[in-house]
């Protein structure tokens, strides 16, 4: 592929970023621009999926912990209904069963929060590229 | 007188001749005198005789040995004298002869033969020549006296006097036989007449010294003699007796009775004892018991002074009325004598209705049968015994009553009657109910709940078990208890605990309990809990009345449950740890999380081309605020920790901590933990907490107790104190024998989350701290000298000359 679809890619993908924190939904996006990517947050799992952005979702970071339908949840719906987005989940707990559900549900990486902005991007990068 | 004078006056008094063939036989048996009669035949026989001659009757006593009373009225009275008295076997005459010859004996001359030379001494003088003399028999052959012929010249005896002596010869034989028959009958007459004299004379003696009343009286009680024991007794003389009736001495109310008697004697009859009181002079009354008897128109009594024994039996009377028990008398036969007052006004039943067999109609109906026949058992068997019997009360309520009884006899050991008391004792068998009652269940409660029970003697080291501590100890019911005894079974490990206990005892301690094991022989291992308790018993000796409990079901259970409890609290720990870490994540990283998306962001911002001054203006301002965000949670979190607000009061911090000790001190006992606790008198009261304060005191007690868990070679042993050290404060410590630390561990020991312990999670002395310093106080650690480590804390006082104001304290802390 040459660099300018890449590029063109890049800034079509949509980044979906789902966390009922604010603070997440605050700087997240700002750091997904910088980087290049299209972003839109919501603070829930059911936002998210009444959006209808679903089509254009590239790549969804996702919280684990959340009120009503957490992460997990949000990922078996989708698997479900046969979407297949690559899923990046973030999370403050280190837990590892959660951690190897969530990849055995297809995650494409699973981020400890405080992350670095080079741990999103490598993710960001594997998730896209497939 | 000589001789012829002597002849003279017999030939004067001879009679004229007269023929007679016959004595007239009824003079002779008229005759009085002996004497006469044969002075009668003797001149009889000088009349009659043709010749000159001089009769004698020379009468024998009753054995023929020897002469009396001759008569010789033709010789003078000196002739009667020689001749009395003399004896047979004297042979001085031919009276002698004929006596012993049983034939007469005649001497026609006296000088002839030598052997009348002494009766010649009498003869010679005389002139009498020739004697004969002849024995005069009684009828029946018996030989009663000699009628003696003197002749005044030698000559035989003239065949006419030979016949006239013959008759003259009966009828001496009859006037002497009669004689003697007088004589004995005379002499009889004295000696009877003697006996008689004799006899009254003792009568009379009798009569006299009696000290009982003797009388004699007429049929209407007249009296006609009265002996001097009257005068002795009552002080009336003889004469203002004797003639008056005997109403004028007898006690009014007792002539009636007296009265009876007399009208009984006068009928003939004999009567039984009567008692009446009689007046003595000096108007007091005598109670006599009478003895009459009627003969012939008088009445013959005897009378005793019963006074004394009257005035004990009335005292006697009294008192077994006045006994507060019920007694009684009954007879041989069973039958009832006497019921003392109470008796009466217990049952209500009067002396009519329960005489003889009417008291059984007392007993309750159910106990009739059993007592009539323990009591007929008794009759016969003669022994004393008790019965215990329910008796009715006026009030128609039935009591429980003792009842004992023991034969009286008298001297011959038949059984006069028999004495007995009826007690109530029904309050005594409502007891007994009880205490029968309450034994059955403790026992029973002993046995269900596993718990036995001893007591022990102090001073004589006597030891009772209850039947269920035998089973504890698995011993022998029954077998004697001995201290060495008890060591075989308790676990060698407490043999200590065993001798601290004895020596609380010896001590006289008040109440203690300890906790101990024992080893069975099949090597299992029994827990016991034991309380004793110190009395004094009736006779004031010291005794410890303990139980002891099986406890080892629940030490297994408690002990599963503390297991589980500290696995609970562990999970807990770790759930509250999992909590917090993940509400100090969540809390924490929030904000982290931010400020690191932030700054990246920043960074990128900056460094695109150009430069996104504005957005990176609005991520760091996003970063400080994170950041403080961050600050607030650290903040909250301590807050956390130090829970609930503080409520400050004025205590006595020995009183909080005696509550701390009560808390924890099974729990220490069962650790085998020795608490010792030296409170300083008089301590100054604080200002604090005291729940929070007590929760420090545990936390540094069951620190301490933790760092001596399974001690071998030392005894555990807690030792917590207060003082007034310092003049501003007092000062708790608490000091341990444990494992202690090493100095640098001193330093990090408040710290959170700093723990020596495996399953500590250390939270405890840091928390310990946080609340002693919100007391304005210290807390800190030391190690000891020996092992373990003594932890401190003090707090401001209250000092005792100040007020107690806030103020103040907090100056004092400052």
């Amino acid at each position: 592929m040459d660099s300018g679809r890449e590029d063109a890619d890049r800034d079509r993908a949509l980044v979906a970023v789902v966390d009922d924190d604010e603070s997440v939904r605050e700087s997240l996006p700002d750091l997904l621009t910088e980087l290049g990517y299209r972003t839109r947050a919501f603070s829930s799992a059911e936002e998210f999926l009444l959006s209808g952005s679903l089509e254009q979702t590239r790549c969804l970071i996702l919280d684990v912990v959340m009120p009503c339908m957490t992460g997990l949840d949000l990922q078996r719906q989708l698997n479900d209904r046969e979407r297949r987005i690559p899923i990046i989940f973030i999370t403050a707990q280190k837990d590892r069963e959660i951690q190897d559900r969530a990849l055995l549900q297809g995650a494409v990486s699973f981020l400890l929060k405080p992350f670095s902005d080079t741990a999103l991007l490598e993710a960001l990068n594997k998730a896209v590229q497939d | 007188m000589d001789a012829s004078s002597r002849l003279t006056k017999a030939a004067r008094v001879r009679h004229p001749h007269k023929e007679a063939t016959q004595v007239d036989l009824q003079t002779v048996a008229r005759a009085d005198e002996l004497a006469s009669v044969l002075e009668f035949l003797c001149r009889a026989m000088e009349d009659r005789s043709v010749d000159r001659v001089i009769a004698c009757i020379h009468p024998l006593n009753d054995d023929a040995t020897k002469f009396r009373d001759p008569a010789a009225p033709s010789l003078d009275k000196s002739y009667r004298e020689s001749t009395d008295g003399v004896l047979v076997s004297s042979m001085t005459g031919p009276c002698c002869q004929a006596v012993a010859t049983r034939q007469t004996a005649v001497v026609p001359d006296l000088a002839a033969d030598p052997k009348w030379a002494k009766f010649r001494e009498f003869a010679d003088p005389l002139g009498i020549r020739s004697a004969w003399s002849t024995p005069i028999f009684s009828n029946e052959g018996k030989i009663l006296g000699i009628f003696a012929h003197y002749y005044f010249e030698v000559r035989d005896p003239s065949p006419r006097d030979k016949r006239m002596v013959q008759l003259l010869s009966r009828a001496a034989a009859v006037a002497i036989e009669r004689g003697r028959v007088e004589e004995a009958l005379r002499e009889l007459n004295e000696t009877l007449e003697q006996r008689v004299q004799a006899e009254t004379w003792e009568r009379l003696q009798i009569w006299s010294i009696s000290q009982d009343l003797l009388v004699i009286s007429d049929l209407d009680g007249t009296f006609v003699s009265v002996n001097p024991a009257w005068t002795a007794m009552l002080g009336w003389s003889e004469a203002a007796l004797v003639g008056k009736s005997a109403q004028s001495f007898v006690h009014p109310d007792d002539w009636e009775t007296t009265r009876t008697e007399l009208d009984h004697l006068a009928t003939g009859r004999k009567t039984p004892r009567f008692e009446n009181r009689l007046l003595a002079k000096n108007g007091s009354y005598h109670w006599i018991s009478w003895n009459a008897a009627p003969d012939n128109g008088r009445i013959y009594g005897m009378g005793r002074d019963i006074t004394d024994r009257k005035r004990g039996e009335e005292k006697l009377r009294h008192v077994i009325d006045t006994m507060p028990t019920l007694a009684w008398c009954n007879l041989p036969n069973g039958t009832n004598e006497f019921l003392n007052k109470n008796w009466h006004e217990y049952t209500g039943l009067s002396p009519e209705e329960s005489h003889g067999w009417g008291w059984q109609t007392a007993f309750h109906p159910e106990d009739l049968p059993h007592l009539m026949e323990k009591w007929k058992a008794m009759l016969v068997s003669g022994e004393p015994d008790e019965i215990e019997a329910r008796l009715r009360r006026n009030d128609g309520v039935y009591r429980w009553f003792l009842i004992r009884a023991e034969p009286f006899r008298d001297e011959s050991g038949e059984i006069l009657c028999w004495y007995g008391t009826s007690t109530d004792i029904d309050d005594r068998k409502l007891a007994e109910e009880k205490l029968r009652r309450s034994e059955a269940f403790l026992a029973e409660g002993q046995r269900l709940s596993l718990t036995g029970s001893f007591s022990w003697k102090m001073a004589t080291g006597e030891i009772t078990w209850s039947e269920q501590l035998y089973r504890l100890y698995e011993f022998e019911i029954g077998l004697p208890v001995t201290p060495e005894l008890i060591r075989t079974r308790v676990h060698p490990e407490d043999h200590t605990v065993l001798e601290k206990m004895v020596e609380q005892a010896r001590n006289g301690e008040n109440d203690f309990e300890w906790h101990y094991r024992l080893l069975m022989p099949d090597k299992s291992v029994k827990y016991l809990h034991a309380v004793a308790h110190a009395r004094r018993d009736q006779n004031s000796q010291l005794e410890y009345i303990a139980l002891i409990q099986d406890v080892t079901q629940r030490r297994a259970s408690e002990e599963a449950l503390v297991k589980a409890r500290s696995e609970l609290a562990q999970v807990a720990r770790v759930t509250t740890l999992t909590t917090l870490t993940a509400s100090i994540a969540h809390e924490v990283n929030q904000p982290l999380s931010g400020i690191v998306t932030n700054a990246s962001t920043c960074l990128r911002m900056l460094s695109s081309d150009p430069p996104n001054i504005e957005g990176a203006r609005e991520t760091a301002r996003r970063t400080i605020r994170d950041g403080n965000r961050a600050s607030d949670v650290i903040t909250r979190l301590r807050t956390l920790f130090s829970k609930k607000e503080a409520t400050f009061e004025l205590l006595d911090l020995n009183d909080a901590l005696r509550e701390v000790i009560a808390l924890c001190r099974g729990e220490l006992q069962r650790n085998r933990i020795i608490l010792r606790a030296e409170l300083a008198a008089d301590l100054p009261r604080v200002r604090g907490d005291r729940v929070q304060l007590q929760q420090v005191i545990l936390n540094l007690l069951r620190n301490g107790a933790e760092s001596m868990h399974g001690l071998e070679d030392r005894a555990g042993e807690l030792l917590i104190s207060t003082s007034h050290e310092a003049p501003d404060s007092v000062l708790v410590s608490v000091k341990d024998a444990g494992v202690g630390f090493d100095s640098d561990a001193l330093d990090k020991l408040f710290e959170p989350f700093y723990t020596s312990k495996a399953d500590g999670m250390g939270i405890g002395l840091s928390i310990s701290r946080s609340i002693i310093e919100g007391h304005y106080g210290r807390l800190w650690a030391v190690g000891n000298d020996g092992p373990g480590a003594t932890f401190c804390f003090s707090i401001p006082c209250i000092s005792k000359s100040s007020s107690s104001s806030g103020d103040n304290v907090r100056t004092d802390a400052a």
